[in-house]
């Protein structure tokens, strides 16, 4: 069961994806001045502790350097959130979540298509 | 273990005086020191209740040791027989009766005290606790990072490097900090407007910057462990009163008059905000009651800026660190609390007083225990220590000083003090005397007596054995130490010659003892002969009191002028003999004597009045001498031809100075010249190289002018307490700087304050003066005020006695020998003085003296008689001639008669007079 985090945490998180699943808290702090970002330092150290604090991350030393490694992927977190959404939204049923898409063109033709066909090859 | 509580008791009652001081100091103190101050200053108190360090005198030191016996009393130590006995009530308290109190309640009173200390400071983390743990169970992450940022710049500029947490709890009453490692504010709501935000975050952060967390438990600590003592409990919450004020003022100091008034805002919406925790048996950061935020923002309002450490908070700090010391404690010594099996009752520890001296401290050594101390606790083997009276020893083994492994290196003096009674049986010992091993140390001055030590070490083949010191390592210094075994009381192997001949002077008295009287009399002149005094003195101690040598000899040293042998025989007289010795020095005007004498009978009084006159009587005779040969003296100056004279030096053919006077304003120099027989022939001017001869001598100090006594009347030797007495002639009038004192706005001509003994305080002259001041003592020698003093006693004190004499005029054909001749009785006071001069023109002796009126008889010189001069027929004359002899204790003041009297053949035509110089 992953935790919930906050919009500012995903961030972070996202950042250590891109960045191969483990990223030094100076690539962290560029990547964020890069996109905008101009979070105090200590504001992005307690981010990063809380996501530690919730099994997302793990810290470790390099010299006196802190690295960052992601415990959980991207699509596993993708996953969890989807399942979560389902359940509190669809009370677990991915059809009603299909539906909504397509009924509110969040999903086009091409990609019901490519779904389809991607389901057909899947299929046992 | 009740030693413990002891200490904690002491501790305890320590840091209430210092709670006292700063409680009743608050008022004076709010406003004029820095909160800051009012707030750090509880952590010396804390410091006093939680650590046992102490002074080696300190109030409760010396408190707990006058109780001492009282405690040892009322807590029975039963498997503490083998330890030192409680010390009797030697210091006079009154051991509390054993009976009256229950031994099993007061020997469990420290289960209780620890049980409730560790039972409160258990329920202290646990409520804890379950706080935060309430606290984290109802929090959520602030995760608007708005409010982070602001919260990681506030941090920033306070100069906080560590992240801090942010959650909110809209369960509590009002933003707390929680944790020391991992720090987090939490605050009722995130909803804040910013400029309560920012002051309430900056509030937060002062806290966990100052550690005022770890504050707090330090409290509690001490609140735990004097849960005994309610104003422990005062402090407590004195100390988080003072915790918020400070924080409030570190908060403000940066702000203006519109920040402050913001951040009391920021207070009463806090306040007024409210959760459903209350939380307040904890030690967290903000528990609020209405009472304390009227005084914050009283404060808040009063605030002004100071600077750091004033100079009144500093000596505050001092003062009270000095009294955080001198409180002290009553801390068992070391050897106590490092062992444990001497921990369960031994509170029968020794107290040692101490002198400074020349920088090094000595320890003062009364009694069996603090001899049996040395060695243990403070009293370690490397101190200084000295014999204070002579100490009886217990039959109790001695455990000898200093071992191979700790070796005596101190010093001890026994200052010649004995010990007696040292008793070693111990047939295991190794080590076996008063001192075991020393090492570096000084050991001497020591004596032993009837110790027994022979049993010892029987069984151990190579034990060592001696008296004072057993085993002497490298650099030890060993000298004047005597031991003398039980049993053989005074055995001295050594005859007197031996003993005289070898230097051994303790042995030399006994063996001298051991002499006939006549062997005495040769030896004594023998040693009279080589001017070894030292050996006179002792061999003077082991004669009989009424042995005839004394007198022979005080005759003996009295006709040499041998004065330093003479005042030896003295401290065998008893006062009769030294008042007649002291007539006898008066009548043959030998001064020198009589001023010994008067030193012998404590009269420095009469002494001092004794030199005034003889400087007066001798200068006088100076003066009319020099006037003989063209020097005339005017005041302190001497005149030759006119001219002032700059050296003045009269010196007799054995270069003795009679007169050498300097006068800086002087142009020429003078000498009196003297013939063989001392008469002055003649003035002259000094060559250069007598003036040269005469001044490089001075410069290398080779001639000693007035040493045998001090002329001077400012004399030097009673201005050791001169603050004291200043201060206490001021408080009746006289003021003074040692030299010039006033009394009611005039100089001081003559201050006289002497003790109802005669001894002066001060006596001191100034010629400017114009006043003659005395200061009244009561018997007690109290200052109870001055006066002037009358015109009789200005006369006796500088010797201008003639005019108040009463002459008795002696005229008288012829006195039988054998019979009295009375002339008459008179009323004599103490202090009066009387002074002989009769002639006689044949006869070979006479006496004159006085007896208790009513004893007069005409066949036989009655007893006592007073103040009597022996005389014999000297040079072919006849004649008893004396200065003035103070009548005085043991003399009492009374009818006195005077009488004439011979034994040796009849008195024809005898003549002079008697003077009574009295003092009104």
């Amino acid at each position: 069961m992953i935790q919930q985090i906050s919009d500012s945490e995903l961030e972070l998180m996202k950042i250590v994806w891109t960045s191969g699943g483990t990223a030094l808290y100076a690539q962290i702090m560029e990547e964020l001045s890069r996109t905008g970002r101009t979070w105090q330092k200590n504001t992005v150290i307690t981010l990063l502790s809380r996501l530690v604090e919730k099994g997302l991350l793990k810290t470790s030393k390099i010299g006196r350097r802190n690295r960052y490694t992601s415990l959980v992927s991207e699509a596993e977190y993708q996953a969890a959130q989807t399942q979560t959404l389902l359940n509190k939204l669809y009370e677990g049923s991915a059809k009603g979540l299909v539906s909504t898409l397509i009924r509110q063109d969040m999903l086009s033709a091409e990609d019901y298509e490519e779904l389809k066909q991607f389901w057909e090859r899947g299929k046992p | 273990m009740n030693a413990l509580l002891r200490v904690t008791v002491s501790l305890s009652l320590s840091g209430s005086l210092l709670i006292l001081v700063l409680l009743a100091a608050k008022p004076l103190l709010r406003y004029r020191v820095s909160r800051r101050w009012q707030y750090y200053i509880w952590l010396l108190v804390i410091a006093r209740l939680l650590l046992p360090f102490t002074l080696e005198t300190s109030l409760m030191g010396t408190l707990f040791q006058k109780s001492e016996p009282v405690i040892a009393e009322a807590v029975p130590q039963p498997d503490n027989d083998s330890a030192v006995p409680a010390p009797p009530a030697a210091d006079g308290s009154i051991p509390v009766e054993t009976e009256q109190t229950d031994p099993d309640i007061t020997q469990y009173l420290w289960v209780i005290w620890l049980g409730t200390a560790l039972i409160l400071f258990i329920r202290k983390i646990t409520v804890y606790q379950s706080f935060a743990q309430y606290i984290r169970a109802g929090w959520e992450e602030v995760s608007d990072t708005v409010l982070l940022d602001r919260l990681a710049q506030t941090g920033e500029q306070m100069g906080v490097r560590r992240s801090v947490e942010l959650y909110t709890n809209r369960l509590i009453s009002s933003p707390l900090l929680l944790g020391i490692l991992h720090p987090c504010i939490v605050l009722p709501a995130a909803g804040l407007p910013e400029t309560d935000f920012q002051y309430t975050v900056r509030h937060e952060l002062t806290h966990y910057k100052r550690r005022d967390i770890l504050y707090k438990w330090l409290v509690q600590a001490a609140l735990c462990i004097h849960w005994f003592n309610p104003l422990v409990w005062l402090m407590s919450r004195e100390t988080e009163r003072a915790c918020e004020l400070s924080c409030d003022e570190a908060v403000i100091r940066g702000l203006d008059a519109p920040g402050r008034r913001a951040y009391g805002d920021t207070l009463l919406h806090a306040a007024g905000a409210g959760g459903r925790f209350k939380n307040s048996a904890a030690p967290v950061s903000l528990s609020e009651s209405g009472e304390l935020l009227k005084e914050r923002l009283e404060a808040i309002m009063n605030f002004k800026k100071r600077t750091t450490v004033t100079v009144l908070s500093a000596c505050l700090t001092a003062v009270l660190l000095m009294g955080a010391a001198a409180a002290g404690a009553a801390v068992p010594s070391v050897r106590t609390l490092k062992l444990p099996e001497n921990l369960t009752g031994s509170v029968t520890d020794v107290s040692m007083e101490t002198l400074e001296f020349r920088g090094t401290t000595y320890y003062l050594v009364y009694s069996e225990a603090q001899l049996r101390a040395i060695g243990t606790g403070k009293y370690g083997l490397d101190k200084n220590y000295m014999q204070q009276a002579d100490i009886r020893l217990s039959p109790e083994e001695w455990v000898p000083i200093g071992t191979s492994e700790h070796p005596f290196t101190g010093s001890y003096n026994g200052n010649g003090f004995e010990i007696i009674g040292l008793t070693m049986t111990d047939p295991d010992a190794e080590i076996i005397g008063l001192f075991g091993v020393a090492e570096e140390a000084d050991l001497y001055n020591i004596t032993l007596r009837d110790y027994d030590i022979q049993n010892a070490g029987n069984k151990v083949s190579d034990s060592i054995i001696a008296p004072v010191l057993a085993q002497g390592r490298k650099n030890f210094r060993y000298y004047d130490n005597y031991a003398y075994p039980k049993g053989d009381s005074i055995v001295s192997s050594d005859s007197a010659e031996t003993c005289y001949a070898n230097g051994n002077l303790p042995q030399f008295g006994t063996a001298f003892a051991a002499l006939g009287q006549e062997e005495q009399k040769a030896f004594l002149e023998k040693i009279y002969g080589d001017g070894q005094i030292a050996y006179f003195s002792v061999a003077l101690q082991y004669l009989n009191a009424d042995s005839p040598l004394i007198v022979a000899f005080a005759e003996k040293a009295y006709t040499d002028g041998n004065i330093s042998f003479f005042s030896v025989v003295s401290q065998h007289m008893s006062q009769e003999e030294l008042a007649s010795w002291q007539a006898r020095a008066a009548a043959d005007e030998n001064f020198k004597f009589q001023a010994a004498l008067f030193d012998k009978t404590g009269q420095s009084y009469e002494k001092k009045i004794l030199e005034k006159k003889l400087e007066k009587e001798s200068d006088r005779k100076f003066a009319e001498e020099y006037k003989t040969c063209g020097v005339t003296k005017s005041g302190r100056n001497y005149y030759y031809q006119g001219q002032l004279v700059n050296i003045f030096l009269d010196q007799r053919s054995d270069k003795s100075f009679c007169t050498l006077d300097m006068n800086p304003n002087g142009t020429v120099n003078i000498k009196i010249l003297r013939d063989s027989t001392g008469k002055v022939t003649g003035a002259a001017y000094m060559t250069d190289a007598e003036v040269q001869e005469l001044t490089g001598d001075m410069d290398d100090d080779s001639w000693d002018w007035d040493d045998e006594y001090d002329w001077d009347m400012e004399d030097d030797d009673w201005d050791w307490d001169d603050g004291q007495l200043m201060e206490a002639y001021k408080a009746c009038g006289v003021t003074g700087d040692g030299k010039n004192y006033y009394y009611q706005n005039q100089l001081v001509n003559i201050l006289l304050d002497h003790q109802p003994d005669s001894s002066y305080y001060r006596l001191n002259m100034n010629p400017n003066g114009t006043v003659n001041v005395k200061i009244l003592r009561d018997s007690a020698g109290t200052i109870t005020g001055a006066a002037y003093m009358t015109d009789a006693e200005v006369n006796r004190l500088t010797g201008g006695w003639e005019e108040m004499r009463t002459e008795i005029p002696i005229d008288i054909a012829k006195i039988k020998s054998g019979e009295p001749v009375w002339l008459g009785t008179y009323t004599i006071a103490e202090g009066d003085q009387v002074c002989y001069h009769v002639t006689a023109e044949t006869g070979e002796r006479l006496d004159i003296g006085f007896a208790q009126a009513g004893s007069e008889n005409t066949d036989k010189l009655p007893d006592p008689v007073y103040n009597k001069i022996s005389k014999d027929r000297k040079d072919g004359k006849l004649e008893v001639k004396t200065g003035a002899i103070t009548w005085r204790d043991p003399l009492k003041p009374g009818e006195y008669s005077l009488f004439l009297y011979t034994d040796g053949g009849s008195l024809s035509n005898v003549q002079g007079s008697v003077t009574l110089l009295q003092s009104n």
